[in-house]
C-alpha cells in the first residue's frame, strides 16, 4: 500500500549483550499519529535509537521498511535525509558548534539531497527566526552552542525547532514532554500539530496521557518488554492513564 | 652584514655561545624535556627556495591586517618583500642587523638575555643566527597594528627577534612560517623579549611549514610587575616541528595566557614544550594545550610549572585536551608541577580521547555525512583556541589549516 510509511516487522534489537526490542511490530501511514506507552525499560528509547540508525544497537532479526526502503541499510544521515526526524528524549549538547551553523549545515544536506538549492545565510535566519518564534524560543540561543547550558525546556523546544526547520516525513518524538512545564508542552506539541498533516507520519513516545492532551493520536500502542502488547485508539491512552501497565504487563509476561 | 663586520662584543658573545653548546651539548633523549625527540631530526639536510616561490609565498600569506610585515627567507631579512614604517620617536621596526649599529646599547642590554640555562639549542641559535626583527617600543605606546614577521623557509636557517617594549608599551606580533611543497627546509627560530612594568605583547605564532619542513622555534620571556603575555601556539605544518615557551613571572601582578594547538596527520610528529616559573608573589598563569592527530601522527606536549619558594598568592593552570582521530595516532601529555610556595592555586588536567560518539551520531542523525560531523566536531574543538585569535583572517586560515590536517 502506498500509504504506508513506516513499516516494522519482527524487530529485535540489541545494545551490548542484552536483548531490548524482541519482535517488535508497527505499521505508520501517511497522516497518522501513533502514540507508544510504556512502562520504563520497555524499549520505547531503544526503538527510538533504533529509527535514528544509532551504531551502538545491534538489530538481530526483523525489518523496517521506510517508504518501500529497507531502512536498516541506510546511514542516518541518508535516513535524516529522508525524511526520518528523531527527537531525542536527551538532546546532546555540542559546545563550539552554534545552533545556527548546525542547524543550516543540515537543512542544506536534505536541500542537496531533494536536488534544490542550498539556502544562504540570510534566507536561513529568516526562516529560523520564524519557526523560533512558533516554538516561543529565546531569540538569545539562536548563536549559541549546541544545546549548552540550556535548560531542559530549552533543549525539548531546540528539538522540535530542528523538526520544524527540517520538515520530516516521519517524525519520531522520544519522551519529548519529559520535565517540561505546562508551557513548554504546549509549545512542543503546537509544534508537532503545525506540521501534521496527510503526508506526514508521527510516531509520539511517551510515559504520561497529558501529552495527548496537545496531540490527539489516531492509535495507542503499549510496548513492554520489547514487544507491543496492546493497540487501541486514544481512548486507550485514558484507560492507561486510569488502571496503570499493570493489567496489561501482567498478562503478556 | 657578514660575522666579519660584526662589532666585537658581537663576535665575542657568538664565541661564548659556541662554547657553551660544547660545555652543554646537544641533548640525547635520556633528557627529560627531549624525551620523544631526537634533537638532530631538528638539522637535516635541506634546500633554498627559488626567489620567484619567495616572492609568492610572501604575497600569499602577508595577513591584511597586519601594520607592518618584515619577511625572512633562509634567515636572510627580505627588504624588497617587506613593509616596515619608518623609525619614530615611539617605535622603531627594523632588523637585527642593523638595529646592531643603530640601536647597539639596546640591543647588547637585551640579545640573550631571557635565554634559559643550560638549553643547548638556543645558545646555538645565539651562535649562529643571521639575522632577525628587533621592535623597539616606547613608553606607554601602543603600536597601531600588528607587526608581522613572515619566515618563509630556505635551507638551514637560525633567526632571533627581539621585542623591546618599554614600560607601559604595547604590542602584537604575529609570527608566520611557511615553506615551499617539496622544498626540505630547517629552520630554528629564538624570540625574546623582556616585558617591562605594565607592557603588553600579544604573540601569535602560526607555524604551518610544508610537508618538507621542520621547525623549532621558542619563545622566551621575562615578565616584570603588572605585565601581561598573551601567547598563542598553531602547530599545523611540517613533518616534524618543536615549539617551546618559556615564561619567566618575575615580579609582582604579572599575568601570562598561553593557549596551543596542534594538529598533526600522516606521520608527523609535533612537539611542545612549555616552561612557565613563577618567581615572584600574586601572579597569574592559564595554559591551554590542544592536540589533534590523525593517522599514524604523533603529538607530544609537556608542561613544566615551576612555582618558586615564597611566590605565595599564585595562581596557575594547565590544561590540556586531546583527540585522537585514529587508532595508530599517539599523543603524549605530561603536565609536570614544581610548587614550593604554600598560598596558591594550582590545578592541571590532562584529557585524551575521540571524537564523542553520541555527538558524532546526533549529527548524522541531522543528516551531516560522517566526514562533515567529523570536521564540524574537530572545528569545534578547536575553536576556543583559534577563536582567541583577535584577526579575522588569520582565524579563518587557520580554521582551513585544521580542517586541511583532518580531511
Amino acid at each position: 500500500m502506498s500509504d504506508v510509511l513506516l513499516e516494522i516487522r519482527g524487530l529485535r534489537a540489541r545494545a551490548g549483550n542484552t536483548e531490548i526490542l524482541k519482535g517488535l511490530d508497527l505499521v505508520v501511514r501517511r497522516g497518522e499519529v501513533h502514540a507508544i506507552m510504556g512502562p520504563n525499560g520497555a524499549g520505547k528509547s531503544t526503538l527510538s535509537q533504533v529509527l535514528a540508525g544509532n551504531p551502538a544497537y545491534e538489530i538481530t532479526e526483523g525489518s523496517i521498511t521506510y517508504k518501500g526502503q529497507d531502512l536498516l541499510a541506510l546511514a542516518p544521515e541518508i535516513r535524516a535525509r529522508e525524511g526520518v526526524f528523531v527527537a531525542f528524549q536527551y538532546p546532546v549538547e555540542i559546545p563550539g558548534v552554534a545552533n545556527n551553523y548546525f542547524l543550516r549545515t543540515a537543512l542544506n544536506e536534505h536541500r542537496k539531497h531533494k536536488g534544490l538549492p542550498e539556502l544562504d545565510g540570510g534566507a536561513f535566519l529568516k526562516l529560523l527566526r520564524e519557526k523560533m518564534k512558533s516554538v516561543h524560543m529565546d531569540p538569545s540561543l539562536v548563536s549559541r552552542s549546541l544545546n549548552e547550558g540550556f535548560s531542559g525546556g530549552q533543549k525539548k523546544r531546540n528539538e522540535v525547532l530542528q523538526m520544524l526547520v527540517l520538515e520530516p516525513e516521519l517524525a519520531l518524538l522520544d519522551e519529548t514532554d519529559s520535565g517540561l512545564d505546562i508551557d513548554a508542552l504546549r509549545d512542543c506539541a503546537e509544534g508537532v500539530n503545525t506540521l501534521r498533516g496527510p503526508e506526514r507520519g508521527f510516531v509520539v513516545v511517551t510515559h504520561y496521557q497529558r501529552l495527548l492532551d496537545h496531540i490527539v493520536p489516531d492509535f495507542v500502542h503499549v510496548l513492554h518488554q520489547g514487544r507491543i502488547v496492546k493497540s487501541g485508539t486514544k481512548e486507550l491512552a485514558l484507560e492507561l492513564e486510569e488502571r496503570g501497565y499493570e493489567w496489561l504487563t501482567a498478562a503478556a509476561s | 652584514m657578514s660575522p666579519a663586520q660584526e662589532p666585537g662584543w658581537l663576535l665575542g658573545m657568538r664565541r661564548r655561545a659556541e662554547k657553551e653548546v660544547a660545555r652543554i651539548g646537544l641533548p640525547t633523549q635520556d633528557h627529560e624535556d627531549w624525551k620523544h625527540l631526537d634533537v638532530r631530526e631538528l638539522m637535516p639536510d635541506t634546500t633554498a627556495v627559488p626567489f620567484h616561490e619567495r616572492s609568492a609565498l610572501a604575497a600569499e600569506f602577508e595577513a591584511p591586517e597586519a601594520w607592518a610585515v618584515a619577511v625572512f627567507s633562509g634567515g636572510i631579512f627580505q627588504p624588497e618583500l617587506s613593509r616596515l614604517p619608518e623609525p619614530t620617536r615611539e617605535w622603531s621596526i627594523e632588523p637585527l642587523s642593523s638595529a646592531i649599529d643603530a640601536r647597539t646599547a639596546d640591543v647588547k642590554a637585551r640579545l640573550g638575555h631571557t635565554d634559559p640555562t643550560d638549553h643547548a639549542l638556543m645558545q646555538l641559535n645565539l651562535e649562529r643566527w643571521t639575522d632577525g626583527l628587533f621592535v623597539r617600543v616606547a613608553e606607554g605606546v601602543e603600536l597601531p597594528g600588528p607587526v608581522q614577521i613572515l619566515d618563509i623557509g630556505s635551507g638551514s636557517s637560525w633567526l632571533r627577534h627581539v621585542l623591546m617594549p618599554a614600560p607601559g608599551a604595547r604590542l602584537s606580533v604575529l609570527e608566520t612560517h611557511v615553506s615551499s611543497e617539496g622544498i626540505p627546509t630547517a629552520s630554528h627560530t629564538v624570540t625574546e623579549s623582556v616585558l617591562p612594568v605594565g607592557a603588553r605583547l600579544e604573540h601569535v605564532r602560526v607555524q604551518r611549514g610544508s610537508a618538507q619542513a621542520r621547525s623549532w622555534n621558542a619563545l622566551a620571556v621575562r615578565l616584570e610587575q603588572d605585565s601581561r603575555l598573551d601567547a598563542r601556539h598553531f602547530a599545523l605544518g611540517s613533518s616534524l616541528s618543536r615549539c617551546e615557551l618559556h615564561a619567566d613571572l618575575a615580579a609582582v601582578g604579572a599575568h601570562l595566557e598561553i593557549s596551543g594547538l596542534s594538529a598533526v596527520s600522516g606521520s608527523d610528529f609535533a612537539d611542545a614544550l612549555t616552561s612557565v616559573r613563577h618567581l615572584a608573589r600574586d601572579c597569574v598563569s592559564n595554559q591551554t594545550w590542544k592536540s589533534l592527530a590523525n593517522h599514524r601522527a604523533r603529538s607530544n606536549f609537556v608542561g613544566n610549572l615551576l612555582v618558586d619558594h615564597g611566590a605565595d598568592g599564585t595562581q596557575a593552570h594547565q590544561q590540556s585536551r586531546n583527540i585522537l582521530l585514529a587508532r595508530e595516532a599517539t599523543i603524549h601529555s605530561r603536565p609536570q608541577l614544581k610548587i614550593w610556595a604554600d598560598d596558591v592555586k594550582c590545578s592541571h588536567g590532562s584529557a585524551t580521547g575521540r571524537l564523542d560518539a553520541k555527538a558524532l551520531f546526533f549529527l548524522r542523525s541531522r543528516g551531516l555525512s560522517e566526514q562533515d560531523a567529523k570536521r564540524v566536531l574537530v572545528k569545534a574543538f578547536a575553536e576556543e583556541v583559534v577563536g582567541s585569535v583577535p584577526w579575522e583572517s588569520v582565524r579563518e586560515d587557520l580554521e582551513r589549516l585544521v580542517e586541511g590536517r583532518i580531511g
